[in-house]
Parts: structure tokens; C-alpha cells; sequence
């Protein structure tokens, strides 16, 4: 066992510790991190499931008052602007390629490249956010396009206007909080990869917050033609 | 799929870039094709002066959307290449959601078809006096007349009325079970109502006895209690 000498000047070799994920021990109640590694995805896995059940309730809300008001819902689409739901979807796709390109980054043990691209994820989910809020809710919600008692929009052309934008507020606010705590979750494994906590051996949570952010993906993918592109 | 112990090192599978970045131009071309089925819809509607009814709409747009979101699943979030129980666990879910949003389609699609018969009367237990069963009956004088709405009695009064009764089943076939029926029971009155049949729980015997029925809940000659029971047995 090492011992300190207080007379000695040298600091210990901090600089040539073994990087965390090399000494990474899985838990012992698994038999080896293989093991670990399965059960964590399959959990997040199951996890996700619920989630898309949690977003099938939006969609099935969509569905219910798109068949019974069609005309409100082509009227609400129209205030819609296609360009930014275009630029939104785009950010998304390229920030999902980037999560994925974050696990092989950390499979390879490109430290500095896992990062960038956790990094350049936040910042994607950030300028969705700013486009949103900033050219979307903001204006929207100035001119009165509000959902159910809160509309006061004075040139509607639909009486069931207020309950598109229920739906489109409900689905793209749901959605939009899924991205706020995508975010949250890309900095804390920032984080942990900047104490050098995943390389080749452990990247369990890199794996499990990519496939989180890859859902957020998922459902826009399903979300913005509903709502951007009806006619 | 290789089990390392302890320090062994992952088999799992790494994604090549040329995968990552074709899976993301496929992505971002299937989307531009959204976009651009969008407009030619509009511009055929428009130019051609056809009216697109509004499932192609969706149809077309959720049909790419399904091919994106395979790719995600596929190649982004791994499962071509993971544990199988991953896929087995998205399908099943992807099940539930088809049937949540399938019987609630089928409930909105399909409530046209059952006001009408919900404009009826409602009687408790559902006796179904508002049905809408409309049979030709031909009377003994040899004329043709439809009986409809079941007259506003049950549908089992209705069925109960010889002259339906023989016109449905055929007036041969009834007076055969007629004959059977009273065989077998005994007892056989065609002017009860089935409006007013006796409440019972579970096989009681002799309730169709002729002599003496058995009262509502009360079993033969046994426990005779209140004042009411005694009354009628007398």
C-alpha cells in the first residue's frame, strides 16, 4: 500500500491513471458486462415502448378529431409554415446521425470525435428548440392561435380551429419536452465522457441515450407531415 | 452474439460511416419526397380540378414515414444488428398501438350506422324494443303486410306472436314446435308475456310447472317465509 511522504514535492501519478472505463466493473449481481450491457438496453428498450404508447395517445387524439373536424384541420394546417417543419425535420434527421455516429465514436474510442458529436446532438436539439419557440409558439400564440378556451384568434374560418390547435399544441409540446430532456441527458454523458467514462468496454448509457434521442427522431418523423402537410 | 467474461472484450457490432451517412441522404431524400408528394397533390388538385380525397394525403406521407422510420430502427438504433428480444419488444408495441388506434377507427367510422338505432327507446337489460327487424308476414286471408320496429314490444314478444312466429319459421314447423314444446313441458301459454317473465338464479325446478310456478326466488315449498309467499301458495 502506497503511503504519502509529506516531505516529498512529487504529486501522484494522477496523469497516467487508467481511463474510467477500462476499470469499469459492471454490477455484481451480473455475471459479466455483457450481460449488463443486454439488460440495460432491453430496459430501455421497454422503456421506449411505453413512450410510443404515451405518444399513440396524441396520435389517436389526432386521429379522432381529424375525422370528425377535417375542414378545421385543413384550415389549421394552412397557418402553419412548411419551411420551418422542412428545417426542424432536417436538424433532426442529421442530429440523429450524429447520436449514432456518438456510439461509434465511443465503440472505437475517439474520444474527442464522441464530444464533438455529443456536442453537436445538444446543439441540434437547441436550434429545433430556438425555431419552435422563437418562429412557431411565439408568433402563434401572440396572434391568438391558442388551443380550446384560450383562442382568441379573431379571423378563424373554422369553429373547431381551437381544437387543432389542442391537437397541434399537445403533440409538438409533448414532443418538444422529449427534445428538453433529450438534451439534459446528451450533457450528462458529456459530461461523463469528458472523466473519460466510455471507450470500447462501457458505453452503456452513450448506447441508451443515443437510442432516447433516436425516438424523439421517430416521432417528429410521424408528426410533421400530420401536421405541416395536410390540404 | 459472444459472452466476454470480465475483462473480454464486445462483440457488438460497430456502423461503418458509409452506412450512417447513406441511412442519413436516404433520410433526408425520402423527406424532400414527402415535401414534394405535398405539392404535387396540390398542383394535380389545382390544375386537373380533381378533389383528393384526404386518406391518399395520408396515406402517402405515413407510407414514406414508415420507410424512415424503419431505417432509423434499423441501422440507427441497431436492432439489424442487436438482440432480437429488442425487436421482439418494438413489434409488440407497435401491435398495441395498431390496436388502439384500429378499434377507435372502427368505433368513429361506424357510429353513422348505429344512431339509429340508439334514436330508439331504451329499456334496462337491453330487451331490444327498438330494433328495426322488418318481416313480411302473410296473414290467413292471404295478404302480404310488413310488420316493423317489433310493434314496440321485446324482440321475445315479438317472436312470441303466432302470427310472426309462423311466418318466420313457417306456420308447418311451428305447429311442430309448439306440439314438442308442450311434450316437453307441459305447459304452454301463449298468452304470457315474456315482458313480465320471472326473475331466477340458476336452474329452478318446476318453474314452468303448470300447476303452482314456482314464485321469483322463492324454491318449491321450502323456506316460506314472509306473508306475500304464503298468500300465493295458498
Amino acid at each position: 500500500m502506497a503511503t504519502i511522504d509529506p516531505a516529498s514535492n512529487e504529486r501522484p501519478a494522477l496523469a497516467k491513471r487508467e481511463p474510467l472505463w477500462k476499470t469499469y466493473k459492471h454490477g455484481h449481481h451480473w455475471p459479466d458486462a455483457e450481460a449488463e450491457f443486454d439488460a440495460a438496453k432491453i430496459g430501455m428498450w421497454l422503456f421506449l415502448s411505453t413512450e410510443i404508447l404515451l405518444f399513440a395517445g396524441m396520435f389517436c387524439a389526432y386521429a379522432i378529431f381529424r375525422m370528425k373536424y377535417p375542414e378545421a384541420f385543413v384550415n389549421g394546417s394552412h397557418y402553419l409554415d412548411w419551411r420551418f417543419g422542412a428545417i426542424n425535420t432536417a436538424v433532426l434527421l442529421g442530429s440523429s446521425f450524429t447520436a449514432a455516429y456518438c456510439v461509434r465514436n465511443a465503440q472505437l474510442n475517439n474520444q474527442l470525435w464522441l464530444k464533438i458529436n455529443l456536442a453537436i446532438t445538444f446543439l441540434a436539439g437547441a436550434a429545433f428548440l430556438a425555431i419552435k419557440f422563437i418562429f412557431e409558439y411565439g408568433p402563434k400564440w401572440a396572434d391568438g392561435k391558442r388551443p380550446g378556451e384560450l383562442f382568441s384568434y379573431p379571423f378563424a374560418e373554422n369553429a373547431h380551429e381551437p381544437i387543432w390547435w389542442g391537437v397541434y399544441y399537445g403533440a409538438t409540446g409533448l414532443h418538444a419536452s422529449h427534445v428538453i430532456i433529450g438534451m439534459g441527458l446528451f450533457v450528462w454523458v458529456f459530461i461523463n465522457a469528458s472523466r473519460g467514462k466510455y471507450g470500447p468496454k462501457h458505453y452503456t448509457l452513450v448506447e441508451n441515450v443515443a437510442l432516447y434521442w433516436h425516438l424523439v427522431d421517430l416521432i417528429w418523423i410521424f408528426l410533421f407531415p400530420l401536421l405541416y402537410l395536410i390540404h | 452474439m459472444s459472452h466476454s467474461h470480465g475483462n473480454g472484450d464486445h462483440a457488438h457490432h460497430v456502423s461503418s460511416p458509409f452506412t450512417l451517412v447513406l441511412v442519413l441522404v436516404i433520410l433526408m431524400i425520402l423527406t424532400a419526397l414527402t415535401f414534394i408528394a405535398y405539392f404535387v397533390e396540390i398542383w394535380i388538385s389545382e390544375a386537373f380540378g380533381v378533389y383528393i380525397p384526404q386518406w391518399v394525403n395520408v396515406l402517402v406521407a405515413m407510407s414514406i414515414a414508415t420507410v424512415k422510420g424503419t431505417l432509423v430502427l434499423m441501422y440507427f438504433m441497431h436492432l439489424r444488428h442487436d438482440n432480437q428480444l429488442n425487436t421482439v419488444i418494438l413489434v409488440s408495441c407497435v401491435a398495441a398501438f395498431a390496436i388502439f388506434l384500429g378499434f377507435t377507427g372502427l368505433d368513429l367510422g361506424n357510429r353513422g350506422t348505429i344512431f339509429a338505432w340508439k334514436d330508439g327507446p331504451i329499456i334496462e337489460g337491453g330487451t331490444s324494443v327498438g330494433s328495426l327487424r322488418e318481416i313480411e308476414v302473410i296473414g290467413a286471408d292471404g295478404e302480404t303486410s310488413v310488420r316493423g320496429i317489433t310493434s314496440g314490444v321485446s324482440v321475445a314478444q315479438f317472436a312470441k306472436d303466432p302470427t310472426i312466429a309462423g311466418a318466420v319459421l313457417g306456420s308447418k314447423h311451428y305447429e311442430k314446435l309448439v306440439k314438442k314444446h308442450d311434450a316437453e313441458h307441459g305447459y304452454h301459454d301463449h298468452n304470457s308475456s315474456s315482458e313480465h317473465s320471472r326473475p331466477r338464479t340458476g336452474l329452478t325446478a318446476g318453474l314452468f310447472a303448470a300447476e303452482a310456478p314456482v314464485q321469483a326466488g322463492h324454491g318449491h315449498g321450502d323456506h316460506g317465509g314472509d306473508d306475500h309467499s304464503e298468500a300465493e301458495s295458498h
